[in-house]
């Protein structure tokens, strides 16, 4: 049963090097994209302060978990489960759901390089340019979001060829302090804007009575997972590189996860203001980024150059995660289906591309999948994940032999009361809060969808992890 | 803005910015003295004193557990290190 752990593997480099991949997965569109339009959907304060609870509460814990399940069983998703003693169905639920996510995270992708192009050639600069003209374009054009789309996964295909130290940990240390630098002055240059002030108290003062509305918890949980990666499978994945003398519970639990975090909210001061300041509407959706940011560089001094940078950290930040998060889906099927990592690539993402054309082509359809997978399979496979770990290996069990084992930061007993019940109830409630809500509210149909959708994806991962479980006990019988 | 936004701007940076900086410097700090003790003596024990006691506690609980070889190699890893003299990792 030990032996999977003295198994070899592929190990990182160096431990910044873990740290900036972690992050650098972490840190793309969940924190530019996409806190600071659900900030604006939700009403501003209320969803920074559910967001920031459900990080502590929910991620942190369950990414410490996550990591130390693929340190422990040194295998991807399908595997690891499997190994934990779990159905094999969890772990595809879980490649399913990041697969998913990665067919309309890939068409974003597209949305930067869009933009990247538009800082290239110094667009925001020219008088006839207006933000909301430049993002209507995009979207009446097909061919464009076609070919964003096919240059964003080609883009990320490649550092997928050299394997997981190499390519993701050689980029990070490039990309992610490059990055951090450019959101750091646009976000300084944005909160001196006129009516920049709107945009903070936006941002950070509360309407209490939004708290007692499901929607903003179910968007905050999603985000809060969708940001930190948790139940996507990356943390599991990446953590299965990790050597037995790696921090797991400071280093990829706390830091990953309000390090991740603090970057989506220097993202959230750098657009809300801005959003303020230029009469956007904060509650344009997905969007919203596209429709501020190019607003404020002609604004800068060395303007076309910061827009560059900016758009450039943007367009990697975005790409480290794809690539990164991708490696979830190559991982398994590599495992499972037996074939080199060239070909699960190739596979995985020609099937990312396809799959993703209908997202690529409707920013509606976009939206649709990222309520389906974002609100509903991704708490999901967390809590599938949460449940394999907490009662099926056993929390206490995991602590003792592999959380605290090399560990920064002592993690007690409330660890396992985190995992067996905290989280589970806070899933579990704040699921079936918001399909409660949207049956008596105005949006039975909507709930209806969600649950549906989510019976299939059930059925499918459950139908093919069993078919796969039976396979492996074919194996080694 | 509001005195309630302020007090809220002023949780949320040290909740995130104040935590995310703590945890970096001292995971790279604990880490980067974890790497000089591997590379001067050989070894480092890899268990705190409480992480020890809780996986000694459990290995006594639960003796024919199928991980429980796993445990005792750990637990005679940290103890075999720390009989040995060489400096700790944990005491430090």
């Amino acid at each position: 049963m030990s032996d999977a752990y003295h198994e070899p593997r592929e190990e990182w480099a160096s431990r910044l090097g873990f740290l900036l991949a972690m992050l650098g997965a972490m840190v793309g569109l969940g924190n530019i994209w996409r806190f600071p339009y659900l900030t604006g959907l939700h009403g501003g304060g209320a969803f920074v302060l559910a967001y920031v609870v459900l990080l502590y509460v929910v991620a942190v814990p369950g990414l410490m978990g996550e990591t130390a399940m693929g340190r422990f069983t040194r295998a991807a998703t399908v595997g690891a489960f499997r190994r934990l003693g779990g159905h094999s169905g969890v772990g595809v639920l879980v490649a399913l759901a990041t697969f998913g996510l990665m067919t309309y995270y890939f068409p974003v992708i597209g949305w930067v390089i869009y933009y990247f192009g538009h800082a290239v050639a110094g667009t925001f600069f020219q008088e006839a340019f207006t933000a909301e003209a430049a993002w209507e374009a995009f979207k009446a054009d097909p061919q464009l979001k076609l070919g964003t789309h096919t240059l964003a996964v080609l883009l990320a295909a490649i550092p997928l060829y050299y394997g997981v130290s190499r390519g993701i940990e050689r980029a990070s240390l490039v990309m992610v302090p490059l990055f951090f630098a450019a959101l750091v002055v646009v976000a300084g240059r944005a909160l001196t804007l006129p009516a920049a002030e709107a945009g903070l108290a936006y941002m950070f003062t509360p309407e209490w009575g939004q708290l007692a509305d499901p929607a903003v918890w179910v968007a905050a949980l999603g985000q809060a997972l969708f940001s930190t990666g948790l139940g996507w499978g990356i943390a599991l994945t990446l953590g299965s590189y990790l050597g037995a003398a790696d921090d797991i519970p400071l280093g990829a639990g706390v830091f990953t996860a309000v390090g991740n975090t603090s970057i989506g909210v220097l993202a959230g001061l750098a657009v809300l203001p801005t959003v303020f300041a230029f009469g956007v509407d904060p509650a344009s959706g997905p969007e919203l980024v596209f429709l501020a940011l190019p607003q404020i560089f002609p604004e800068m001094a060395g303007g076309y150059l910061w827009s560059l940078v900016f758009f450039v950290g943007f367009l990697f930040a975005a790409l480290t995660s794809g690539f990164a998060i991708t490696e979830v889906p190559v991982a398994a099927y590599r495992e499972e289906a037996g074939v080199s990592r060239e070909r699960a690539v190739v596979m995985v993402m020609a099937a990312i591309w396809l799959l993703g054309l209908p997202s690529a082509l409707s920013t509606d359809f976009s939206g649709l999948m990222d309520f389906l997978f974002g609100n509903w399979a991704l708490p999901a496979a967390t809590l599938a994940s949460m449940l394999v770990l907490g009662w099926r290996f056993g929390a206490r069990r995991m602590r003792v032999l592999d959380v605290n084992y090399s560990a920064d930061l002592y993690v007690g007993p409330w660890w396992e009361t985190a995992i067996r019940y905290v989280l589970p109830v806070i899933l579990i409630f704040l699921l079936a809060w918001f399909t409660w809500d949207a049956f008596a509210g105005d949006n039975p149909l909507q709930a209806l969808g969600g649950l549906g959708f989510l019976a299939g994806l059930l059925v499918v991962a459950f139908g093919l992890g069993g078919i796969l479980g039976g396979r492996a006990e074919e194996e080694t019988s | 803005m509001t005195v309630t936004g302020w007090i809220m701007l002023s949780l949320v940076l040290a909740l995130l910015w104040g935590v995310a900086g703590w945890s970096l410097v001292r995971t790279m700090g604990e880490e980067g003295r974890k790497a000089r003790l591997l590379h001067r003596h050989g070894s480092v024990d890899r268990l705190s004193p409480r992480a020890l006691a809780d996986l000694e506690a459990w290995l006594a609980e639960h003796p024919e557990d199928p991980y429980a070889d796993l445990a005792r190699e750990r637990v005679a890893e940290t103890r075999d290190h720390r009989a040995s003299g060489r400096p700790c990792f944990y005491d430090g």
